[in-house]
């Protein structure tokens, strides 16, 4: 039979709130009741009766009552703690100075974290109608390969509008120059490149949050209109602008096209997931019909109360029904998927073809977000043992106020008066830390974080949350611990520093390193990681290239450009290709041959390229042969791929030969055949094993890629610069090097190896600090010890290995954990990279050695003047 | 003096209590209290009740009587003290006093 007693956790309840005296005799007469139900009435019944009559006497008279102390002046000893408050940190300015410092370089860093996090999960959310805002965009599935595209075709949008009550307003974006490129804007003697110039439909101000400063949201709805942003309506007419009342209608240049214009509005928060500079009116460009094309961004704000997930079956069933799509259907063998995506995930969530900015990246988040709580921790870690290593001389006080009549609460509370001021100056502290610090990460990590945009009423309350927390868990902790000397012991001057609470800072210590030594490891396994990317051969040379970006509406002229430039002595080859490493690959539609020589539809990139590309490149041929540039079969029926696209349409099985496959351009008028097959090389990232690509010959094109020799660089650039203006009079001049446009497809990367370096610097420093403190702490304890051991006949290295070694032991162990933790982060960062660098044991060696070389050398100053002291001194001390 | 006074319930706890004799120990006077008066007391109310005479000085109490249900606890035994037995008087004498003066043609009348 069970055994059967009343219900535990009542009785355990009645302990804990029941005033000892009465306990005894009223938990023996709830028990003796129990029993008697559970004979009359059964368990059922006891237990319940037993419950109720424990709750029944939650009454004043029972409850346990505190020692008295409440006719203890609090608020007049307030003023006392802060005069003993401010007393004893003008006597050990030293610790105070670390103290304050460490606590507010670690609130301050973990405040830029958290920021940046807040800033990223912000974005599109100043939208007004945020919630009701959805992004349209489409997938195409052909050949069983799904590709997303952020823009939808420009009739889908219209279409869907149409049929749909639920769509309030619905408005699209192009851009401008067709690519995200920029584009040339020209104003009497001005002329300069903006990026991001779009057509809008005039609807625009409607779905998006635009205010404006000149004008009004029917600015777009005549022909050939044009809205400024603010900034960049000062860079052309100057500020003070606003003023002028002729601005409206004044005609101003794009790529030469004439627009009028008819507005400005404020710029756009760097929290958007598009920021246009300019937008142009949609009206007149004769899209509006065209379904098998992606390149309208297309938003739709939903009417109030809609339910998205009836919008979406709506639209689920139009793609179904849709004639059109069922033509395209059959003519591309292309499916589609057509959904809405809120707003706000756009920055966080989408990452597809051709989206308008680099979308934000979680992975970021959650690594800034763990440094972010790394910080906190450190920092916290680090008070609590700088504080009361700091206030060991403050014993004798503790015993004096004990002795007079000072309950452990008073002094607990004295401590943690302190404590929270200091805290509270600290953060003051962090805050100027902070503003410091925004302008720098913004550079490093090309960002814009503003510290007035903190102020929102979301993120001051995260950060009072945090300074609470830190009160309460580093303030609380030396305040407990201090006020519970005991005064007898203070005053015999035997008072040990309790070995278990030692025990404890020294488990806080090891947390610590342990920390560093994972930031270390990530460190050293990022930059690895990045230089093994950089330093990885690429299948061709992308040295000393130069590439000069001519605008499309002049690229009539890159045969004269090309022709003038190669006469140039210091230039060796000219070519031009519209693919640049980091603008977003080209993905297109073609129809290409199976090994069973069925015809298959199929998403592949393409690169377009003259006849001069892959030899300036050094593209290696392994089948088949070059283009010729003299026939213009080629220009319209030769294809040229890469090895990639040979294995993934399996045209070597069974002996056949990849000369002579078919394939079919769906989106560019070509149809024919492919004459050769190039080497693999890595024209896009390094993230991505090789995808396969179709070449083809053209010209005139966009970028043109200038070789150089590398003697006389400065003489060949100021050269070319002069011959551009010569060839090409009305677009400035744009050029960069390949090997750095390369190197910006690792630009994440690289922003994440500059953020574990400096946050990784500061937190191992944090650490350091602490160890100081803590070995000068304990070294103090030890000073008679230490004498003693002198006059036996010790040596200083003996006292130096005696002092020492505890915390070698202590740091070897944080490296166990930390080595043991990084291990598995790093695997599984690294699992995001086709190419990865190995993971060596010298990466998990690095952090050892580091670590250990940094307490040692922190530890050496306290030990070293403690070992080398003189001993009669030392015996003296009291 | 003020918080004397003996109310009616706790009057008829300390009456209980007299009742009890030698056994008066909390659940058997709330038991008797209930068999008596046929008023459905509850325990809290009675153990109060019997906290609040103790601290007026009505009864004293000591500790005494442990058994298995209990687990070994010690029951808490009342008995009336001095001042206890002179507040029962008192009440009595005013109320036989009370009783007296009521004249008979009254509860011929009802």
């Amino acid at each position: 039979m069970k055994e059967q007693h009343p219900p535990r956790w009542a009785d355990k309840l009645l302990t804990w709130y029941c005033d000892p005296e009465l306990l005894e005799d009223l938990q023996g007469d709830l028990h003796q009741r129990f029993y008697e139900h559970l004979r009359e009435h059964g368990m059922g019944a006891a237990r319940r009766r037993f419950i109720l009559d424990v709750l029944s006497f939650i009454r004043p008279y029972v409850i346990k009552r505190r020692k008295k102390n409440s006719n203890y002046p609090t608020t007049m000893m307030f003023g006392h703690y802060l005069k003993t408050g401010i007393r004893n940190a003008r006597r050990d300015t030293r610790y105070l100075a670390v103290n304050t410092f460490g606590l507010a370089l670690g609130i301050g860093c973990s405040l830029l974290l958290a920021s940046y996090i807040y800033t990223e999960l912000s974005f599109d959310r100043g939208n007004r109608n945020a919630d009701q805002t959805y992004r349209i965009s489409w997938n195409t599935i052909m050949d069983s390969q799904e590709t997303e595209f952020a823009p939808t075709a420009p009739a889908i949008g219209l279409a869907l509008k149409s049929i749909i009550p639920e769509f309030a307003k619905l408005a699209r974006v192009m851009s401008w120059s067709g690519d995200g490129g920029p584009s040339t804007l020209s104003y009497q003697d001005k002329l300069f490149y903006v990026p991001w110039v779009v057509n809008a439909d005039s609807t625009i101000f409607d779905v998006m949050d635009y205010h404006f400063i000149i004008g009004d949201a029917r600015a777009l709805q005549q022909k050939d209109r044009i809205v400024l942003t603010h900034s960049l309506a000062e860079k052309i007419f100057g500020p003070g602008y606003e003023q002028n009342k002729k601005l409206i209608h004044t005609i101003i240049k794009i790529d030469q096209k004439e627009l009028a214009v008819a507005g400005v509005i404020e710029d756009i928060p760097y929290a958007n997931h598009f920021r246009p500079q300019a937008l142009v009116g949609w009206e007149g460009y004769g899209n509006d019909a065209v379904w098998n094309d992606s390149h309208a961004f297309t938003y739709v704000r939903l009417t109030p109360g809609a339910d998205p997930a009836i919008v979406q079956q709506k639209i689920n069933d139009f793609t179904a029904k849709n004639e059109t799509l069922a033509k395209l259907r059959e003519e591309y063998g292309a499916k589609v998927k057509i959904y809405i995506e809120p707003l706000t995930s756009i920055h966080m969530h989408s990452h597809k073809s051709y989206e308008m900015l680099p979308p934000g990246n979680p992975q970021y988040l959650y690594a800034f977000g763990v440094i972010a709580i790394f910080f906190l921790v450190m920092s916290g870690i680090n008070y609590i043992n700088l504080s009361i290593a700091a206030s060991w001389h403050r014993y004798k006080e503790i015993g004096v106020r004990k002795v007079m009549g000072a309950l452990r609460g008073q002094v607990q509370r004295q401590f943690l008066t302190e404590a929270s001021i200091m805290i509270f100056f600290a953060f003051c502290a962090s805050l100027l830390v902070l503003y410091l610090l925004i302008p720098l990460f913004n550079s490093l990590m090309n960002y814009q974080l503003e510290f007035a945009g903190l102020m929102s009423p979301g993120f001051t309350g995260v950060v009072i949350g945090m300074l609470v927390v830190l009160v309460l868990l580093s303030g609380y902790y030396p305040s407990f611990y201090l006020s519970l000397a005991n005064p007898i012991m203070i005053f015999k001057n035997k008072l040990s520093f309790g070995g278990q609470k030692v025990g404890f800072r020294k488990t806080l210590l090891v947390a610590q390193f342990a920390i560093s030594a994972i930031m270390i490891v990530a460190i050293v396994v990022v930059t690895s990681q990045v230089r093994y990317l950089s330093k990885q051969s690429l299948g061709f040379n992308k040295e000393n290239v130069l590439v000069i970006t001519v605008p499309w509406a002049a690229t009539k002229s890159v045969a004269s450009l090309k022709e003038e430039l190669g006469r140039i002595s210091g230039v060796s080859q000219v070519a031009s290709t519209e693919y640049l490493p980091g603008v977003s690959t080209n993905i297109d539609e073609h129809k290409v041959e199976r090994a069973n020589g069925e015809m298959v539809s199929s998403t592949v990139g393409r690169v377009f390229f003259d006849k001069d590309y892959l030899s300036l490149m050094g593209l290696q041929l392994i089948e088949g042969r070059m283009f010729d540039p003299n026939s213009i079969v080629d220009y319209k029926e030769a294809f040229i791929v890469n090895e990639a696209a040979v294995r993934a349409y399996g045209w070597r099985e069974g002996g056949g030969s990849p000369i002579g496959r078919h394939i079919e351009a769906m989106n560019y008028d070509k149809k024919g055949t492919v004459v050769g097959v190039l080497k693999d090389v890595n024209l896009y990232s390094l993230h991505n094993k090789v995808q396969p690509l179709i070449f083809n010959l053209a010209q005139d094109l966009p970028f043109v890629y200038v070789r150089l020799q590398s003697e006389n660089l400065q003489e060949t650039m100021a050269k070319i610069e002069t011959t551009y203006s010569k060839v090409i009079q009305n677009f400035p001049y744009d050029y960069q090097f390949l090997d750095t446009r390369f190197d910006m497809l690792y630009d994440a990367d690289r922003k994440m190896n500059k953020a574990f370096l400096a946050g990784g610097v500061v937190l191992t420093f944090i650490s350091c600090m602490g160890l100081f403190a803590l070995s000068a702490f304990l070294v103090v304890q030890r000073t008679k010890e230490i004498g003693v051991r002198k006059v036996l006949g010790a040596t200083v290295k003996e006292i130096v290995m005696l002092l020492s070694k505890e915390y070698v032991s202590l740091i070897v162990i944080a490296n166990v954990v930390a080595i043991a933790v990084s291990y598995f982060l790093a695997q599984q960062w690294l699992s995001g990279y086709a190419y990865r660098v190995p993971i060596s044991w010298w990466f998990l060696l690095v952090p050892l050695v580091i670590t250990i070389s940094l307490a040692f050398l922190s530890l050496s100053y306290q030990v070293f003047k403690a070992s080398m002291a003189n001993p009669v001194k030392s015996l003296k001390y009291e | 003096m003020k918080g004397t006074n003996l109310g009616e319930f706790e009057e008829l706890v300390l009456l209980t209590v007299g009742i009890l004799h030698d056994e008066a120990y909390s659940i058997a006077i709330a038991s008797e209290i209930t068999k008596v008066t046929k008023r459905d007391v509850s325990f809290a109310v009675v153990h109060s009740a019997l906290n609040r005479l103790e601290e007026k000085g009505y009864v004293d109490s000591k500790l005494g009587g442990a058994t298995k249900d209990r687990g070994g606890r010690s029951k808490r035994m009342f008995s009336i003290s001095a001042a206890g037995k002179k507040a029962l008087l008192r009440a009595k004498t005013q109320r036989d006093e009370l009783w007296s003066m009521i004249p008979k043609v009254v509860f011929k009348s009802i």
